[in-house]
């Protein structure tokens, strides 16, 4: 069962091949092997696990439909709540909070679909980080190569799936920790439309650009959980009033109508031979011709990093004040300078981020999808400070996801696809659709997964 | 001077000043990584200035009754 997708789970267990407490218990020895080597884990809910895949044989037992995510386990980034524990986002100040008194609403929603909790996930701390490193709970570890990172700040989502713990993980994503890890460790990984999929029940970093979604190893997989996870939900604020757009099974052609391009400039020049030469196969797979650049991608990306730096040092506050020393350094520091900042800057990135979605969404009127690196490079060392990107030199942790923030920075949806080259770890590429286009993305996923395009198994 | 590039004695003031105004103290020991990652979101500050904007290109939000 180790690489078996959640669709073939689900589809195994509904027609009684499979029960779902085998599954569960296949998964939790699974974990209990492979965990302490890649250290995803921060908490494993066994009991929990064991009670609802008992509930979903019942289901099973008596005709009834459990669910298109039947006894699928998942696991999730340790932000979202889970009721009766607590919410620790990757801190040792959290550990102060008194449990959670009900499950995240995308845990609801897919527990629904008849998927099944194995645990919470290891993750950057406040998921101010692009590493998957963590002071407190030690690195979660990348599953290709347990020396390097697992990228984050959904770092733990990242090595549970591709190190074949769990076909399915929920991670979030500011300004790539979806992406970031997804590209590090080799797997799929869809960030939404803002405001498509509830918040709700999930610890904040950055209000206006946090995003949440699903990782997995299958596109199908991603597009299941996706559908699973839509719907109206009062307790996320940002939440958009749209009704659901289910993508269903997708199709392995590609439309011919679909125009797409690949983005040079900014995209191109601060990246690796790996970053380039993997945009350059997606692209020749799906005969993009185009080459185009966004104007005033550095500047959103700027702003991007103000406006994160801004609003989550003013959540922080209190604790900054009182606490400070009960951080990880680099998100200590990073926070202090936020709360420092002057009000202009932030107001000036404010005004940027709305005129880059005009200028993005004149892009979008000539063309359907855009392509880029998710990351300039395949997984740094583990305790690796420093890299060199286009001849400079800068700090891996703020900038890893260079190439992701200008998008969630607009709120786009994405969908990192995985590859491997030849003697090299793996590395992503994002899709990037159009506002609320994520069937047009996750269809374009599912053409390059067909051409070969596929989540690889680790050789460690 | 450019805007949002000061000089390190500048930005050793601007941290304290700040500081003191918004009520957060920053620990002596901590104070060198606080002004290298001040140092990074100014000048990602200064990278936003080239930006051409207009009046219009406000960032009102919207709220829903």
């Amino acid at each position: 069962m180790d690489w078996t997708s959640a669709a073939e789970i689900a589809e195994k267990v509904c027609t009684g091949s499979w029960t779902a407490t085998a599954v569960i218990d296949d998964a939790l020895a699974r974990i209990s092997a492979q965990n302490p080597r890649l250290n995803a884990f921060t908490l494993v809910t066994a009991e929990r696990a064991r009670q609802e895949a008992a509930h979903v044989d019942q289901l099973v037992a008596a005709g009834k439909n459990p669910g298109p995510l039947a006894g699928v386990p998942f696991a999730v980034k340790n932000l979202f709540d889970i009721q009766g524990e607590v919410t620790l986002a990757g801190s040792k100040i959290n550990r102060d909070l008194p449990p959670a008194t009900a499950d995240a609403t995308l845990i609801q929603r897919l527990a629904a679909a008849g998927a099944i909790l194995v645990g919470a996930l290891n993750m950057g701390e406040y998921a101010y980080d692009f590493t998957g490193e963590n002071l407190h709970y030690g690195p979660s570890r990348n599953p290709h190569d347990l020396q390097r990172m697992s990228g984050g700040s959904s770092g733990g989502s990242g090595s549970a799936v591709g190190g074949s713990l769990v076909p399915l993980a929920l991670g979030s994503d500011t300004n790539g920790s979806i992406r970031v890890p997804s590209s590090l460790c080799g797997i799929f990984g869809l960030k939404p439309t803002y405001g498509r999929l509830s918040r709700g029940g999930s610890f904040p970093f950055c209000p206006s650009l946090d995003h949440v979604g699903p990782m997995a190893r299958t596109v199908q997989d991603l597009a299941l959980a996706y559908d699973a996870l839509q719907g109206p939900d009062d307790r996320d604020a940002a939440l958009a009033e749209r009704a659901t757009e289910p993508v269903g099974v997708l199709s392995n052609d590609l439309d011919p109508h679909l125009r797409i391009a690949v983005l040079g400039g900014y995209f191109a020049q601060q990246g690796t031979d790996a970053s380039r030469e993997a945009l350059r196969r997606v692209a020749d797979a799906l005969a993009a011709q185009a080459t185009i650049e966004i104007p005033e991608v550095i500047a959103a990306r700027a702003a991007a990093y103000v406006i994160t730096n801004a609003e989550s040092s003013n959540l922080h506050l209190p604790n900054l004040r009182t606490r400070a020393a009960d951080y990880d350094p680099d998100v200590r520091d990073r926070m202090l300078a936020g709360a420092l900042l002057p009000a202009t800057a932030y107001l000036q990135a404010q005004r940027v981020r709305a005129r880059f979605q005009k200028i993005v969404a004149e892009i979008f009127s000539q063309y359907d999808i855009l392509l880029a690196p998710a990351t300039p490079m395949t997984a740094p060392a583990i305790g690796q400070k420093t890299m060199e990107l286009g001849g400079e030199e800068m700090l891996v942790r703020p900038h890893l996801g260079l190439y992701t923030q200008p998008f969630s920075f607009i709120g786009l949806p994405v969908v990192s696809v995985p590859l491997q080259l030849p003697d090299s770890l793996p590395i992503g590429v994002q899709i990037i659709a159009a506002p609320w286009q994520e069937a047009k993305a996750l269809q374009i996923a599912r053409v390059l997964e067909a051409r070969g395009f596929r989540s690889a198994i680790p050789q460690t | 001077m450019t805007d949002y590039q000061i000089s390190p004695e500048e930005l050793d003031r601007y941290l304290h000043q700040t500081s003191a105004v918004v009520g957060l103290p920053i620990a002596e020991e901590h104070a060198a990584g606080v002004k290298r990652y001040l140092q990074i979101s100014l000048r990602m500050a200064a990278a936003m200035e080239t930006m051409p904007l207009q009046m219009e290109d406000d960032f009102a939000p919207i709220f829903h009754a």
